[in-house]
């Protein structure tokens, strides 16, 4: 084991790997940490007494290591620090595994708990822990009644491991459940012992008001309602934060309700056991679904009316982003970006540009870009947050701006509404294929036949980030329509081919996609690898993912080139110079989507102050390592432009006409922006 | 920001830095080489062993520890026919049920790889309308595509047989394997396939009208 991966490993800060002891049914890991004791007089002085406590056998006396302190004689002898050692367990059989719950560190007893509790279905079942905890317990107490030595710190965590069981997942143990039947089964017998009799009671007391609570609060759920209501939306006058408020309210609680452990790669590879996981992924279904089927169902629906239903999504969307449901605001993205809406040209153009660029914006969040990092990112940042607040790049920090300024909920949300704590609702997705990886990678048993449990632990930093996700979701403070939940249950699903049947027969196939993949294409005279990158991104063949890092664009600039004119307006930030004006190194500028050569020409001339110039006597070329790339005078520069070059390391050179060399690397294309 | 460009097979490699999440909530900095990229995607019913699949082709199967957001887990640097390519493969393992996000997943595909298990016919049977679903989505008529019948280590369990297989990859006009990620059968030539593939149709990934130009512009 080499020492980063020792580091990864240690389970307690300040602790370094020492090595790994094995035993016939078990595998540990040592560490070994530091402990600095303050000292107890007020008079703050360094001394240092060496090796003469010891605090128990687990641990080893200090004397010899890494000591810094000077040694002074001269002081009252009081222990400063001393290195413990630290038994971590790396794999055992089911019984050690549940012994090892007792351990000397408090800290490693607790994960050990958590991450034993939050797993051991993936093992074994409640009736075998429930068994073997009882055993291990009875065992240590029985040894008190023979030998008149007890075991307590073992049977003392057993107990305690009980109880943060019925605690923790008290859903083990209702009734009709094989942990139901094995609690009563496997305690009462021994209901002489006053802990297991208490222990008994208390579950049985929280079950009986569990069963209460839930009885009390009515069943969430879209199909709970009956579609008939009395009093009806219609999707075109709802307000929008009211409909994203409604779908966070329907998110919340199934989120809150959400089994983590269900989400484990073991458990959902099977799909079945797993009801609250299933249930999420039906309202995810649900929703895009519905998404879909309002923009495509109406026969009689004009191209303008489609569109307005479109915009009325991002709108939803939008609201949804400041609610941070990214569960729902997946849901939409994904419905509107589905095939046979996006295919939808014609509706799209007459969605305000604007608006198409929160969108694009929005679906960014979701960008298969880097194992879907912006996404990872976002959630880190704003996971537990009260609100929406990017606080890392200033990019992000405009964006959101802007959707503020555009949603109507603003003014509610800021800053009559600043006190009101905001929760987050994840996409579930991400997590299930994250642990579905970690269950592939590594191997439930190892050593023999023995469990894994640093797999477990793995997989429990990803249950406890849900965990603590649904910890903040707490804080939505929103109250449920029944109407609108009969309401939107009511609307129309669509199946995938009727879906596209449909999208066919409002704008048919040829006239979209083959007609504009023809104008579309480039008519280059030369090549180089530079036309290959911008084909990268126009054709539609490859996947633009580079692309979507410059662009801030995803989904839009990929792929359908039927699309790409109206899909929003992306930005690049080139360096612009100019031979005419040599004491300037460079000035940045932006280059967008729509930008012709002689557009950026002027722009270029302007920032580098040439602004008198004629645009018409330059030529704008870039810069590459090893060559330049000419632009017809009228390219579409965003397009054109060479990416292979890291982002930030764009140049262009204004150069004057009489300046020009041969060099036939330019190219020629028509341009998509103004077809 | 170091560019440094290396000749290779007419392929430029740069070295580009980008910033990757490690672990916990760390931000670091990796230097990555990248040649051409390849965007692949796996498909198939939930259970057939896709992630498994990836997990093996990416970095081996006996990981001592897995981290799905560090580009090592779904990003590998492999030479096919002399050429350096990025494979980055995109596995939505564990979201098969989630259909609404399928079109996007395969819009930004390049290859494709449809997985089943030959323990298992239904998952065969699903095939047929993911197919249909790419190719819709893709508005093509045909795609690099792999047809892989995954967990032949499994023998006695078999279901599917090869010929079945291997008709269906006929009739879908692409190449057939049946693979073990357990038993490291099969696992590489899966992706080499289609990187090889996407180069028939069109050299290095780029669209067909390209390629004679390409020829004229490197002779």
């Amino acid at each position: 084991m080499d020492a980063d991966e020792s580091c990864s490993l240690a389970p307690v800060e300040n602790s370094r790997h020492w090595g790994e002891e094995k035993e016939s049914d078990a595998v540990w890991g040592i560490f070994l940490k530091k402990v600095r004791y303050q000292r107890p007089s007020s008079i703050v002085q360094i001394v240092q007494a060496r090796g003469n406590h010891s605090l128990g056998d687990k641990k080893v006396s200090s004397n010899g290591i890494d000591s810094d302190e000077p040694d002074d004689s001269g002081e009252i002898a009081h222990l400063m620090w001393e290195t413990v050692r630290l038994k971590v367990l790396r794999a055992g059989s089911l019984k050690k595994v549940i012994e090892a719950i007792a351990n000397d560190d408090t800290d490693i007893q607790a994960t050990h708990l958590s991450v034993f509790l939050a797993t051991y279905r993936t093992f074994a079942s409640p009736a075998e822990v429930m068994n073997e905890i009882i055993k291990i317990y009875r065992g240590s107490t029985d040894e008190f009644l023979s030998k008149g030595s007890t075991d307590e710190f073992l049977s003392k965590a057993m107990l305690d491991a009980l109880n943060v069981w019925l605690d923790t997942y008290p859903e083990d143990f209702e009734l009709g459940t094989e942990g139901f039947e094995c609690l009563h089964k496997t305690v009462l017998p021994f209901a002489q012992d006053e802990n297991l009799k208490s222990l008994l009671l208390k579950t049985q007391y929280k079950l009986r008001s569990r069963r209460k609570m839930k009885k009390a609060a009515s069943v969430h759920s879209l199909r709970a309602y009956s579609p008939v209501c009395i009093k009806t939306y219609s999707l075109p006058t709802i307000p929008e934060n009211h409909f994203a408020q409604q779908l966070t309210y329907c998110d919340k609680e199934l989120f809150l309700n959400l089994r983590v452990w269900e989400c484990l790669g073991g458990l959902w590879k099977r799909r079945c056991g797993c009801p609250t996981v299933a249930a999420t992924v039906e309202q995810f279904n649900a929703l895009s679904g519905r998404v879909v089927a309002t923009i495509l169902l109406d026969p009689a629906a004009s191209i303008q009316s489609r569109a307005k239903t479109l915009d009325k999504w991002i709108r939803i969307s939008q609201e949804l982003r400041l609610l941070k449901n990214f569960s729902s605001l997946k849901a939409i993205v994904s419905g509107l970006e589905s095939n046979p809406v996006f295919r939808l040209s014609k509706v799209w153009q007459l969605i305000a540009k604007d608006r198409l660029a929160i969108f694009s914006q929005l679906s960014q969040i979701f960008s298969e870009e880097n194992n879907r990092m912006a996404q990872r990112t976002l959630l880190e940042t704003e996971g537990t947050a009260k609100f929406p607040t990017p606080t890392k790049s200033p990019k992000e920090k405009r964006f959101l701006n802007r959707v503020l300024r555009s949603s109507q909920s603003t003014t509610k949300l800021f800053p009559a509404e600043i006190d009101t704590p905001n929760g987050t609702i994840p996409y579930l997705g991400t997590f299930l294929t994250d642990l579905t990886f970690i269950d592939s990678a590594l191997p439930d048993r190892v050593h023999g036949d023995l469990i894994n449990f640093e797999k477990r632990r793995k997989e429990f930093e990803i249950l406890a980030q849900l965990k603590l996700l649904q910890g903040s979701a707490k804080g939505y403070r929103l109250e449920e329509d029944p109407y609108f939940t009969g309401w939107f249950s009511a609307l129309v699903c669509l199946d995938d081919k009727s879906a596209y049947e449909l999208s066919l027969s409002i704008q048919p196939e040829r006239n979209v996609f083959k007609g504009h993949r023809k104008t579309d294409s480039f008519t280059s005279n030369s090549s180089s690898e530079n036309i290959d990158s911008v084909h990268q991104r126009k054709g539609s063949i490859p996947s633009s993912n580079e692309s979507s890092i410059l662009y801030g664009v995803t989904g839009s600039t990929g792929n359908s080139s039927g699309l790409s004119s109206n899909i929003p307006e992306s930005t690049v930030v080139v360096k612009v110079s100019s031979p005419s004006k040599g004491d300037v190194l460079y000035k940045s500028m932006m280059v967008g989507n729509s930008d012709h050569t002689p557009r950026v020409l002027a722009q270029a001339l302007e920032k580098l102050g040439l602004e008198d110039e004629d645009p018409r006597n330059y030529q704008l070329v870039q810069i590459l390592p090893h060559k330049e790339l000419k632009f017809p005078s009228n390219a579409n520069v965003f397009y054109a432009l060479d990416t292979s070059v890291p982002l930030g390391e764009i140049r262009l050179e204004c150069r004057p006409i009489y300046h020009l060399t041969n060099n036939n690397n330019s190219i020629s294309k028509h341009s998509t922006t103004s077809s | 920001m170091p560019v440094l460009p290396v000749r290779k097979g007419g392929v430029s490699l740069l070295i580009e830095i980008f910033l990757l999440r490690s672990g916990g909530s760390d931000r670091q900095t990796l230097v990555r080489s990248t040649g051409d990229r390849f965007y692949f995607r796996i498909l198939g019913s939930g259970g057939v062993g896709k992630s498994a699949l990836t997990v093996q082709f990416v970095q081996g199967i006996f990981v001592e520890k897995y981290d799905p957001t560090i580009e090592d887990s779904y990003r590998k640097q492999v030479e096919v026919d002399g050429q350096q390519c990025m494979l980055e493969i995109l596995d939505t393992a564990g979201t098969e049920q989630f259909t609404a996000m399928r079109d996007l997943y395969m819009k930004n595909g390049q290859g494709f790889v449809l997985v089943y298990s030959i323990t298992a016919q239904s998952t065969f049977n699903d095939l047929q309308d993911l197919r249909e679903q790419i190719l819709r989505v893709k508005d093509m008529d045909k795609v690099p595509m792999v047809l892989v019948g995954n967990k032949c280590d499994l023998e006695d369990e078999r279901v599917v047989g090869k010929d079945q297989g291997s008709n269906l990859a006929h009739q879908f006009g692409c190449t057939f394997l049946e693979t073990s990620a357990k038993a490291k059968i099969n696992v590489n030539d899966i992706f080499y396939d289609l990187v090889k593939q996407i180069n028939e149709i069109s050299p290095q990934g780029k669209p067909k009208g390209n390629h004679r130009k390409r020829i004229c512009a490197l002779l």
